[in-house]
């Protein structure tokens, strides 16, 4: 039946992301300030507490991709690496954006993701053009 | 500075003059400002703010004409800004909206997208998928196709009012597009401001002939038919509006108004099992809901059909979150209609505080008077009373039910000499329930 509102409508992604030190052998608390900010073909951008390290420190990392309100056909993505911190710039009091260079990662994996990343971009380009035009 | 094209570099000179606003309260600001930097935008050209407070205080000052804001600031403080940004720049000017969110589902960005957002910037992005947005957008803005110039010109002539000259531009944009949707939309929409509905259809039908699934025209043949009182004809455009496209969140509440109008009351039960499927809905949208199951089961008490009522209230209650307001609504309908069973059902499980408010206890009350049990409701009416509860119903309940019980008339004249202090003005009306139920001797 046609319905005022489909579940498919409200259907969004999040990124669940932990942390490891692996120069320090510490783990970073799972946090609201650890987000996904940029990606590119060698590595990322994360937002991470300011502890979590420091130049030249590797970072285990697990980011595992969902699609929320999606009650059935769950399609989880899981992507694991170690990267090596290059870059750190203070965003706040606590947080950093920490660039990261991959040291071990499965290429085709990554890949996927940034392919992934680039689809969610071009439709939702493509919703915006179907509602402006 | 980075690398451009030959194409993106013409961009430079068009944005020296441009103010730049980018509200982050999280995280992307690094990368905006070095795509900035590849723009040679100066930085006493950018505001950086992180807060809402920052943010207006800049657009009420320096008005941007770029503004990149992070959704997670509030998607209503977000879509505020941007209808500020877009009151108080001059008219003709640069305007361009990115909003950068990790969010991506399709009622968010068809929200954002009818909220003038020019484009969404997908987190995590790459710093090419980023530039590419920024660029394309911008061109459009700069240098727009003959169509979009004299759009551009028409919407600046309907936002002054000038409405002739406005459907003049845009009976001339038709021509410099061989599927004018937008033009003829746009042309319907000054005719909706003139508030002449009738030829605001016309254009949409016409625009409907270009594209059939036209958003634009489907909702404003929708706001049409509904001011014309057309409520049929805005259910039809409304059913094709949702078979193509995501309704805006903020238009979900005429929806449900348009089906409980029609009386398509399966409508609301549709909706409520999806809402049952999502782990969250926005707040505004559960109440009117909410409020909408309750129409539904006012409209099969009236039919009647008291099962599909108790479901429709089950569902208004669930969907609501208990809304005391809804709550309430849904007791005045289980008492005018003397369900007794049912609302005893219904109390156990309202929340205490509920429970024990004077408008559930009123409410308890009449439903006691109501069924005959006079006793148990002069009884909560005086303890009430006597709780200082001043509720004009409350003492008029409390006088009739002691005439009719044969009370004492040294106990009955207190009552309205109470009821009196409490309500001065209706005085002689609580008097008048005396005299009238006293027999002639």
């Amino acid at each position: 039946m046609n319905q005022w509102i489909k579940a498919k409508d409200f259907l969004k992604t999040t990124f669940e992301i932990s942390v490891k030190n692996v120069t320090t052998h510490t783990s970073v608390a799972a946090s609201t300030v650890i987000d996904l900010i940029e990606v590119n073909e060698n590595g990322l951008v994360l937002k991470l507490p300011k502890s979590a390290g420091a130049l030249g420190h590797l970072l285990m990392i697990r980011i595992v991709r969902k699609k929320e309100q999606q009650t059935k056909n769950s399609t989880d993505f899981t992507f694991d690496f170690t990267g090596k911190v290059i870059a750190m710039d203070a965003l706040e009091a606590t947080a950093s954006a920490v660039s990261l260079q991959f040291y071990q990662f499965n290429e085709n994996d990554w890949k996927n993701f940034l392919k992934e990343s680039a689809e969610r971009q071009n439709s939702v380009n493509a919703l915006i053009k179907k509602v402006q035009e | 500075m980075g690398e451009l094209t030959k194409g993106e570099q013409k961009l430079i000179p068009l944005l020296k003059s441009a103010r730049f606003l980018i509200v982050d309260p999280t995280s992307s600001r690094k990368s905006l400002r070095s795509l900035m930097s590849d723009f040679s935008v100066k930085p006493d050209q950018i505001e950086v703010v992180e807060n809402v407070p920052d943010a207006m205080h800049v657009i009420e000052g320096r008005t941007p004409n770029v503004f990149f804001v992070e959704y997670t600031i509030g998607s209503q403080a977000c879509f505020d800004m941007i209808r500020i940004q877009s009151e108080r720049l001059e008219p003709g000017s640069l305007r361009a909206v990115f909003l950068i969110t990790t969010q991506d589902s399709n009622s968010m960005v068809t929200s954002a997208a009818t909220e003038n957002v020019d484009a969404i910037i997908v987190k995590p992005f790459s710093f090419g998928m980023l530039k590419d947005r920024f660029c394309e957008i911008l061109f459009q803005k700069l240098a727009p196709t003959p169509y979009v110039q004299a759009l551009d010109k028409g919407r600046l002539l309907l936002k002054e009012e000038q409405f002739d000259e406005a459907l003049a531009v845009f009976r001339q944009a038709r021509t410099l597009d061989p599927k004018p949707s937008l033009a003829l939309a746009l042309e319907a929409e000054t005719f909706q401001a003139r508030k002449d509905h009738e030829e605001a259809l016309k254009c949409y039908e016409e625009a409907l002939k270009h594209n059939p699934s036209h958003f634009r025209s489907l909702l404003g043949s929708f706001d049409s038919y509904l001011a014309l009182g057309k409520n049929d004809e805005a259910y039809v455009s409304a059913r094709t509006l949702a078979q193509h496209h995501t309704i805006p969140a903020k238009r979900i509440p005429d929806m449900i108004r348009v089906s409980i109008n029609t009386q398509h009351f399966e409508d609301l039960v549709g909706f409520y099992q999806t809402a049952g499927d999502l782990s969250s809905m926005d707040e505004s949208i559960a109440s009117h809901l909410g409020a909408g199951l309750v129409i539904c089961g006012l409209h099969f008490l009236k039919r009647s059909n008291k099962d599909s009522a108790i479901d429709a209230f089950r569902k208004a209650e669930v969907a609501s979150k208990q809304n005391p307001r809804i709550l309430m609504r849904i007791l005045q309908a289980l008492v005018s209609a003397g369900l007794e069973a049912e609302m005893k059902s219904f109390m156990s499980r309202v929340p205490e505080e509920i429970r024990n408010s004077p408008d559930v206890q009123m409410a308890e009350i009449e439903l006691l008077k109501k069924t005959g049990q006079n006793l148990r409701a002069l009884e909560q009416s005086l303890r009430l009373i006597q709780q200082g509860i001043k509720v004009e119903k409350l003492y008029e309940i409390a006088i009739t039910v002691s005439i009719e019980l044969k009370r004492k008339d040294s106990l009955i004249e207190d009552l309205i000499f109470k009821a009196g202090n409490a309500f001065p003005d209706k005085k002689p009306y609580y008097e008048s329930l005396h005299v009238k139920s006293t027999p002639p001797t």
